[in-house]
């Protein structure tokens, strides 16, 4: 049946390119010129309609059953409305927990870092903002790198860095262009991939608008921008906008600054809007900007460090409303981001000698050599003297994709369901050169290792998902299960292909909906399993040597050392069994509304496996050192000796330049040691658990304003169980090297794990006067609980003791978690230089030792590791703190809107008490409360 | 009209009267000195105690029941006592807090044993210089070791060794107890992660007047690339290197022999031998013979570690072999603590780096204008101090020194009257 109708504002003026959807079938169709809209074959009955346009409050209407021209007015989204919103707002159609932030609620807040609505999140904190602090990530039940941001549908990828394994920075983001943005905390949808965590979605402004101009000044941070959406008659929607954002690090030397240069273009069109609507879109993203500190004159002269942080992102979609019988509706959407982050350092140096510089990738001994003469030699000598070391780290990493989703939408009896299935390709690789010096002959030990090299990752995922909605009695029931099946494939190396399944499944029980007492009453749960992509720094790790010096002459007048070096290369070490890192996510939830207050309470769990980390695992190997003592016996005098070493055996012969006396060789000392290899693993399971919780409160009308309450209780548990390596690189009375390699569970420190809880809890006082166009929020933050416990288990017993004197290297019989004991912790077993393969169980043996062997005994003593202090293994509580922020937002008129905040506007000068160590320590300067901060925007609309 | 001059001049004597300014409360404190039984001295007269706060520094001289009477504000002091008698030195160093109660504050002070020396540090640069462009070189470290005495001395196993290298100023030192250092009673000094000898196959004699230049940081010409630092590659200078325990230092000049090298007694170094550019504390040493030597390296058991860390071990040097020190502070910092036991070196001189300062001994102006071989050849009129700090006798050493004399240098095993701080080092001209 055919179904019609027009879009109005509230003046009676016509809404072009409103989006309408009808929920029941997935149909949409947009608006035309005159905001005429019309569905030539929805379904009968009385249908749910769904109307969005940018600038107008979401609008919700029924069609009725029966048919005829529907006029659908819409509200315009400014502070005028009854139900203005600035706070997150839970999204009541999922069954995952899912909040959305909108324009107002950004605008209010003052937005400059994406990463900072983080404080709108249930118990989350307000941070100041502050570009220049490094790289920005967000995290969302889980680590940043397993966090999937998307932003208008193209997900930003992190994975092609060769230096971290961290998630994708949001510092370069445009924020004035950002229309909403949705937090995804609960198991998400089969669609989304490479995480093991949540999914941040972040949304554009798309669609017609007036001329915006906002211009935002704080002590630090300063931003203006630019945009409007054009309609033309013909040729679709173009926006376009433009912003610049500067950070400055030190308000008093205003130089070293981050600065954001973001623009946009974006087109889109919508064809055959009556039977089955075509939307083509594109856009156009680009930033140029980064850190600098080079203009700083306050820095010493000529010593600097910029990187850039420029990118260009273009994607091409296109939504089409098939209409078919065995096809709702289809998405498809390729695009193509590119990034620049070059670094570059200045660094200041001075050499009373001619400094050497190692360059050699192959095996064996080699004797400096002057740069000037050969500077491809494996070792050179470069001249004394003072410069500037310039160097540059290159990367630029280049993400592709392409996703295509189709929908088919079936309504029987009253059950609705809604198929999924797609399929998504991506691609990541970086074309830069890595680490670079400007010149070679001003530049440290380097090989070169260009990140173009490495070979691209390739993922293709297929998922499928039903989401079925179940009418019963007066309830309704809504499950979603789906299946994602991700295939990574891997050019030229020995990785080849990993697949993994990725099963997830949500379900939502509406008990109660209605007019009652009880307006609301629905449970919630579900269950997941997601798997992450390593990033390049642990697929590639980078190639190492171990450069160990052979050879000693004494300096000459001119300052150059002839020294020579053993060079030795590690192959490229691939873990065969390496893992890639899965989350088992689950949640249960409740939504409850009455008549003057709404919760929503959700509880969940994150079980992280496999996570991807660097580990070290030694060697023994063999080299020969010469030194001065051995150049006495000579007769050659020192001006006429020219070093030379044999590649193989490290011998030392010294010619004679005048050819006169015949070449002699030296006397050599054989040294044994142990080199370490790095190479990428999986780390024991981290356990990740919470409650969130929001209360919400009518308003109170006499005084116009609304409460809020939200917090949060987050557990965290991580517990390195594996053995690993340490290698006390010392030298023995005798000269040797340190003979023995310790194994430790969870590696050679005090602990090997952590818990961790923490409560916040936010208040928030919403005042709002429609008559006037103002709201004024007041907040205040207060973290309850702030407990860490250092943790030293292993699985076969006791992995560290208390010891009774704080010097003792015996355990006692104590606590170790008792208070203020120092512990000492002791490898499970080690292994000699000249006994790789024999382990000897070290706690039995250094008994042994004390009393049989002293010399031993001390010399195990180095492998013994100690607490560094008695608090060590004390619990940290940190006593309560509390802090306060204001905002203010008011609309003058239409064209204008001024925001105000003012971040712990008190003050807060107090302290806390560690109850690890008995410290008070300062709230002034930590990270527990906001800088105080402030800020101001104007907003002009014409 | 007349009685308004007498009155206005009535008015004037008036408020022209004595001012009172405003006095402290003064307490008293009654220092009794008592010397060790086995040096058969008694308490005397004379003898100068010294009494030094944060603004105050006062001196008196002992009655003759070596009582001394000080009248001063509540605070925090340090007592100095210094002396010679009967050929035998003595000198203690000691805190007093003066509280604002009512009872005089008695303060029997325990005078122990100090030995002088005849192989002293005449000069110890450890500062560094400015260098060209900005910031400071340190990398041209040296001690001078300096025969003081009359008679022949054998340099063979004499050591150098310095505290763990830790500055004066960390803002805590681990190895206070109570406020004393735990081996302030023993009298042991704590030689950090090494010792070194001179290492000679035949004996290594030092004449009278006669010095070595030992370079503790590294022996190359400095001055190429930092002019205003010092060439140190001379093939008479020795310096501590040892190529693998100190592998990470700059090979010595080749035109230094290897048998300059000093050998090293290695319990904790790994590459480098570090000693602090602001404030560090430097000792040297002599044991009984090389045996006893070679005994007490060997022997675990008196390897202390600094706070407990397996990486930072020392071995306390018995107080018999303790020869001379000097602990140095960084000026105006008011972190300084001292690290060598009062014995060795009873106070601290204060120290600028980064300038091209060095620390220059004190001339003996009595002893060494008594030598007649000095007649005529002493130089005075000495301008060499910086920042304040000068040598009090006059005596131009080096001057003096150039010119043929034999200089004494002072040596009362207190480094805040034995040095100063001194403009350029002795190498520079």
């Amino acid at each position: 049946m055919r179904l019609w109708g027009k879009v109005v504002s509230e003046g009676g003026a016509s809404v072009e390119a409103a989006v309408i959807q009808l929920p029941v079938s997935g149909q949409w169709t947009v608006t035309d010129k005159n905001g005429v809209f019309s569905f030539s074959n929805a379904p009968a009955g009385d249908l749910e309609i769904k109307v969005t346009c940018l600038g107008y409050l979401e609008g919700s209407f029924r069609s009725g059953k029966k048919r005829g021209e529907l006029t659908l007015v819409l509200k315009e989204d400014n502070l005028a409305l009854e139900s203005a919103v600035v706070t997150a707002e839970e999204s009541s159609s999922s069954a995952a927990t899912t909040r959305k932030i909108d324009r107002k609620a950004l605008d209010h807040l003052q937005l400059l870092d994406v990463g900072d609505i983080s404080s709108l999140l249930p118990g989350g904190k307000t941070v100041s903002p502050d570009l220049t602090g490094g790289e920005s990530q967000f995290a969302v039940r889980g680590s940043s790198f397993g966090t999937a941001l998307e932003v208008d549908g193209v997900r930003l990828s992190n994975n092609a860095s060769a230096t971290q394994t961290e998630g994708v920075s949001t510092r370069n983001i445009a924020t004035s262009d950002v229309a909403s943005v949705e937090v995804i905390s609960g198991i998400p949808s089969v669609e989304y991939g490479d995480l093991t965590g949540g999914v941040v979605r972040i949304r554009t402004q798309n669609g017609k608008t007036p001329w915006k101009v906002s211009v935002t000044a704080g002590p630090r941070t300063k931003q203006i921008s630019l945009a409007k959406g054009f309609s033309t008659d013909k040729a679709g929607v173009f926006n376009v906008s433009a912003e610049r954002t500067r950070s400055v690090r030190n308000l008093a030397s205003p130089y070293t600054a981050y600065v954001r240069n973001g623009a946009s273009l974006k087109w889109s069109q919508t064809f055959n809007k009556d039977r089955s609507p075509l939307r083509l879109s594109a856009v156009l993203t680009g930033n140029i900007g980064g850190m600098d500190s080079h203009s700083d004159p306050d820095a010493n002269i000529g010593n600097y460090s910029k990187a850039r942080d420029n990118l260009f992102r273009g994607q091409l979609s296109l939504d089409w409303m098939a209409n078919l019988s065995w096809l709702t509706n289809l998405e498809v959407t390729a695009s193509v981001s590119y990034a620049d982050k070059l670094q570059e350092t200045a660094t200041r140096k001075s050499y009373a000698t001619a400094p050497v510089a190692i360059h050699g990738i192959q095996e064996g001994y080699f004797v400096a050599q002057s740069y000037a003469e050969y500077p491809d030699a494996p070792v050179v000598l470069l001249k004394s003297g003072s410069w500037y070391e310039k160097s540059y780290t290159d990367s630029r990493p280049l993400d592709y994709s392409l996703k295509a989703k189709a929908t088919w939408n079936k309504a029987w009896g009253g059950i609705t369901s809604l198929l999924k299935l797609g399929l998504h390709f991506d691609g990541t690789r970086n074309f830069g050169r890595g680490l670079y010096y400007e010149t070679l002959a001003e530049a440290p030990d380097w090989r070169p290792w260009p990140y173009s090299d490495l070979p691209a990752m390739h993922n293709l995922a297929l998922f499928v998902e039903e989401n079925l909605t179940l009418p019963i009695g007066s309830t309704r029931l809504q499950l979603t299960g789906g299946l994602r099946w991700d295939n990574t494939l891997l050019e030229r190396t020995q990785y080849g292909a990993v697949s993994s399944l990725s099963p997830r499944g949500n379900l939502k029980y509406t008990l109660i909906e209605g007019k009652g007492f009880v307006r609301h009453l629905s449970l919630r749960g579900g269950y997941g399993i997601a798997c992450k992509l390593p990033s390049f720094q642990i697929l590639y790790p980078s190639p190492s040597y171990t450069d160990v010096l052979s050879f000693t002459p004494g300096t000459l007048p001119d300052g150059s050392t002839w020294y020579a070096w053993y060079i030795l290369p590690h192959t490229l070490e691939y873990n065969p069994s390496l893992r890639w890192q899965k989350a088992r996510q689950s949640e249960v939830g409740l939504d409850l509304e009455l008549p003057f207050v709404k919760l929503s309470l959700s509880a969940w769990y994150n079980r992280q496996e496999d996570s991807y980390v660097i580990r070290k695992r030694y060697e023994p190997y063999h080299f020969k050192f010469t030194d001065q003592k051995s150049l006495d016996a000579l007769t050659i005098p020192a001006e006429n000796r020219i070093y030379s070493i044999d590649r193989e055996s490290g011998i030392v012969t010294v010619s004679d330049r005048s050819g006169i006396l015949p070449a002699q060789q030296l006397v050599a000392k054989d040294r044994d040691s142990f080199i370490a290899q790095s190479y990428p693993d999986n780390s024991s399971p981290t356990h990740r658990a919470g409650v969130e919780w929001v209360l919400e409160f009518k308003q109170i009308k006499a005084i116009r304003t609304s409460f809020r309450v939200d917090g949060s209780y987050t557990y965290y548990k991580s517990l390195d169980a594996q053995v690993q390596p340490y290698y006390p690189s010392t030298l023995l009375a005798d000269g040797n090297y340190y003979p023995y390699v310790g194994y430790y569970v969870g590696g050679a420190s005090a602990s090997n794990g952590t818990r961790s809880e923490s409560v916040d809890l936010n208040l928030t006082t919403i005042t709002h006067i429609p008559k006037v166009r103002l709201i004024f929020t007041l907040k205040l933050e207060a973290g309850l609980m702030r407990y860490r416990q250092a943790l030293s288990e292993s699985p076969d017993g006791a992995r560290s003791y208390a010891v009774n004197d704080k010097g003792a290297f015996e355990p006692s019989d104590e606590n170790i978690y008792d208070s203020n004991r120092y512990t000492i912790t002791y490898p499970s077993y080690y292994v000699s230089v000249m006994n790789p393969g024999t382990p000897i169980p070290f706690r039995e043996r250094f008994a042994w030792a004390k009393d049989n062997d002293p010399e031993l005994y001390q010399t195990l003593q180095w492998m013994v590791i100690r607490s560094n202090y008695g608090y060590t293994m004390n619990a940290s509580r940190i006593s309560p703190f509390f802090s306060a922020n204001f905002s203010v937002t008011k609309e003058i008129g239409k064209i204008a809107s001024l925001s105000f905040y003012a971040n712990n506007f008190v003050h807060n000068m107090g302290t806390v008490t560690s109850s690890q160590n008995g410290n008070e320590l300062p709230l002034f300067g930590s990270t527990y409360i906001p800088e105080f901060y402030y800020g101001l925007t104007l907003r002009l609309k014409f | 009209m007349k009685r308004y001059f007498v009155l206005i001049c009535l008015l004037l004597t008036l408020s022209c009267g004595k001012s009172s300014l405003p006095v402290p409360a003064l307490y008293e404190v009654d220092v009794a000195l008592s010397y060790p039984t086995e040096s058969g001295v008694a308490p005397h007269a004379g003898v100068t105690v010294r009494l030094s706060g944060t603004m105050l520094s006062l001196e008196e001289r002992t009655n003759t029941g070596g009582r001394a009477v000080f009248r001063v504000p509540a605070g925090i002091y340090k007592l100095f006592v210094s002396e010679k008698t009967d050929g035998q030195y003595f000198n203690a160093g000691k805190e007093v807090i003066v509280r604002s109660a009512g009872e005089p504050l008695s303060c029997p002070v325990d005078l122990s044993v100090s030995r002088t020396s005849p192989l002293i540090i005449k000069e110890f640069y450890c500062g560094g210089c400015p260098r060209e462009d900005s910031g400071f070189y340190a990398n041209d470290k040296y001690a001078i070791l300096y025969n003081n005495s009359s008679t022949v001395i054998l340099l063979n196993n004499v050591g150098l060794a310095m505290t763990y290298p830790y500055p004066a100023t960390n803002t805590t030192n681990y190895d206070y107890e109570g406020g004393v250092l735990s081996y302030e009673a023993a009298g042991t000094a704590p030689a950090g992660l090494a010792f070194w000898t001179f290492a000679a196959d035949e004996p290594l004699l030092l004449g009278p007047g006669q010095q070595k230049l030992v370079v503790l940081a590294y022996a190359i010409d400095h001055t190429r690339t930092f002019p205003k630092s010092v060439d140190l590659s001379l093939p008479e200078y020795y310096v501590v290197y040892d190529s693998e325990a100190t592998k990470n230092h700059t090979a010595p000049s080749e035109r230094i022999p290897t048998s300059h090298y000093l050998k090293v007694w290695n319990y904790g170094l790994t590459g480098n031998w570090a000693m602090d550019r602001m404030s560090p504390a430097f000792f040297i040493f002599s044991p009984e013979s090389g045996a006893a030597l070679e005994a007490f390296f060997r022997d675990g058991s008196n390897v202390s570690l600094y706070n407990n860390k397996i990486n930072f071990p020392r071995k306390m040097i018995p107080r018999s072999w303790l020869l001379d020190g000097i602990e140095v502070f960084e000026k105006d910092n008011v972190k300084n603590k001292k690290r060598l036991p009062s014995h060795l070196d009873l106070g601290a001189v204060d120290m600028i780096g980064g300038l091209g300062y060095t620390l220059y001994r004190n001339v003996d102006k009595a002893a060494t204008e008594a030598l007649a071989e000095n007649a005529g050849k002493l130089v005075y009129n000495y301008d060499g101090g910086a920042e304040g700090s000068t040598d009090p006798s006059g005596i131009d050493a080096e001057a003096s020194l150039a010119a043929g004399a034999r200089i004494v240098y002072q040596d009362t095993n207190d480094s805040s009257q034995d040095f100063h701080l001194r403009k350029k080092s002795s190498l520079k001209p």
